[in-house]
């Protein structure tokens, strides 16, 4: 489904990442690791070209996303991000934040979005919220309507960028639930964050980054009971702390 | 003390009532109001369109012209006196048109308003988060929309009071408009006294109705900025 080869990304002289090679199969569920600033959302954010790679190739679904005839936004249709800090639209209810991107785009008539974000609301819980805006809701809920709004989009996959991060602790596990749920549902997904047994729970896969290059990739058993990178090695024990 | 009665007496009749002189005050006020109120919806579109394409070209790196001649023009505006700007309109450009004098000065401010207007815009979309276009972007909208949808609605709440700040500043800067002989309310006390070789009173009663209507304005977009801060997001 993406095959990511000798992607380099720089910004202005600082290379941030150095040559990134990998594949994504459909289902699987990769897990990003590696020490803040190792370039972990970098890498995220060049797979939907929030950020230009500087050099290699994105195949994604046999479109090379670097060609320049590439329409951007059709693409990012199918590629779902979720933020650290949520980013749910401030100007908009919770309704409204879901329904706005598939009615705009002409994917479906705006009564069918409202049903089907009304469906979703009500399997995750939230349903009580759909006129509420974004600041009246807590972490935990803001980052469940964020996954839930690209849900909605029916993407091939979905990248989340340290879900949990910036949540208080008490609120960390509905987030993890509500992913794990859809990972259940086969999703496939590339997952950064420090969450170490959220990760052994879902991943199929794990990558350990260090400065901008792939220091080991495994198996979730072979990465946290058999590292064999010290630096790795070094990361699970400091973690487990 | 009778005596300073009588002068008061004396100066406001000639300056007002003799010869229906405060028509010049009404007129003055009239094409003040006109000018600024034009200028700043002219401002406006210029400003939209400047304020876009230059936020554009920051977040694509397209539209490089467009972009150097906005950018240009802004530097040019913010870097010259009004009055010369006004004066090239005048003198230069409409030069041997026959065109009405308030037209060519509703051009001059709204071509000088577009500037400030248009870095008021930008200010107002830089204030907004990121995030929030990114998020949009990585949903599949497109620049358009992610500025119609999201940023602007919220951009607005800065835009708007600065927005009545600047038709503030454009009103009282249409008194440079006396220079190339439009009939605005400095012009009009200028008639007025020299008629009557007092200036005294025309000037004062023209101060007070700059404050009146400053003052007035400034109260409004007060109470738009506390409105506007209430609103539920
Ligand atoms: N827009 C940017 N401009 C310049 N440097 C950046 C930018 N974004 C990230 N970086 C740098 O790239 C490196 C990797 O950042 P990031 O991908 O956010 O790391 P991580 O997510 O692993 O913590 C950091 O050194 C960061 O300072
Ligand atoms: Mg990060």
């Amino acid at each position: 489904m993406l095959i990511i080869k000798g992607l380099k990304k720089k910004f202005n002289k600082n290379s941030v990442l150095k040559n990134i090679n990998f594949e994504v199969n459909k289902g699987d569920r990769i897990a990003i690791i590696g020490p803040s600033g190792c370039g972990k959302s970098t890498l995220l954010r060049c797979i939907n070209l929030l950020e230009k790679p500087s050099e290699g190739s994105i195949i994604f679904n046999n479109t090379n996303l670097l060609d320049k005839s590439v329409e951007l936004n059709v693409i990012r249709e199918k590629i779902g991000m979720v933020f650290q800090q949520f980013n749910l639209f401030n100007n908009l209810t919770v309704l409204e934040n879901i329904i706005l991107a598939p009615t705009k785009l002409g994917l479906i008539s705006k009564s069918d979005a409202v049903k089907e974000a009304k469906k979703l609301l009500k399997q995750f819980d939230l349903y009580d919220k759909l006129n509420n805006y974004p600041r009246e809701l807590s972490g935990g809920q803001k980052q469940r309507v964020a996954i839930i709004r690209t849900l909605i989009m029916n993407p091939d996959m979905i990248l989340f960028d340290e879900p949990t991060s910036a949540l208080d602790p008490e609120m960390v596990l509905e987030v993890e639930d509500l992913i794990k749920t859809i990972a259940d549902e086969n999703m496939t997904m590339i997952v950064v964050s420090h969450e170490m047994n959220f990760i052994k729970n879902i991943a199929t896969k794990v990558i350990f980054m260090i400065d901008g290059e792939i220091v080991e990739i495994g198996d979730p058993d072979t990465i946290f009971n058999k590292p064999k990178d010290e630096r790795l090695k070094k990361f699970i024990n400091l973690t487990n702390k | 003390m009778s005596e300073y009665f009588s002068w008061i007496k004396d100066t406001f009749y000639y300056s007002l009532i003799y010869d229906d002189r405060y028509k010049y005050i009404f007129i003055g006020l009239k094409n003040t109001i006109l000018i600024a109120l034009f200028a700043v919806i002219l401002g406006v579109v210029i400003g939209i369109l400047v304020a876009l394409i230059r936020n554009y070209y920051d977040n694509n790196k397209k539209l490089i012209i467009l972009n150097f001649i906005s950018k240009s023009y802004v530097n040019i505006i913010r870097g010259t006196p009004v009055i010369l700007q006004l004066m090239i309109i005048y003198y230069v450009i409409f030069k041997s048109v026959d065109i009405n004098i308030l037209f060519v000065g509703i051009i001059a401010f709204g071509i000088n308003s577009g500037a400030y207007v248009s870095e008021i815009i930008r200010a107002g979309i830089n204030s907004i988060d990121k995030g929030q276009m990114e998020a949009g972007y990585s949903l599949g909208l497109k620049y358009g929309q992610v500025m119609r949808f999201i940023v602007l609605p919220q951009a607005i709440r800065n835009i708007l009071p600065a927005l009545g700040n600047e038709f503030i500043t454009l009103l009282k800067e249409t008194s440079v408009g006396a220079y190339i002989g439009i009939i605005e309310l400095t012009k009009a006390s200028d008639i007025i006294a020299s008629r009557t070789y007092d200036y005294f009173f025309p000037l004062i009663i023209i101060a007070i109705i700059y404050l009146i209507m400053t003052l007035g304005l400034t109260k409004l977009v007060n109470l738009l900025e506390r409105k506007l801060d209430n609103v539920n997001y």
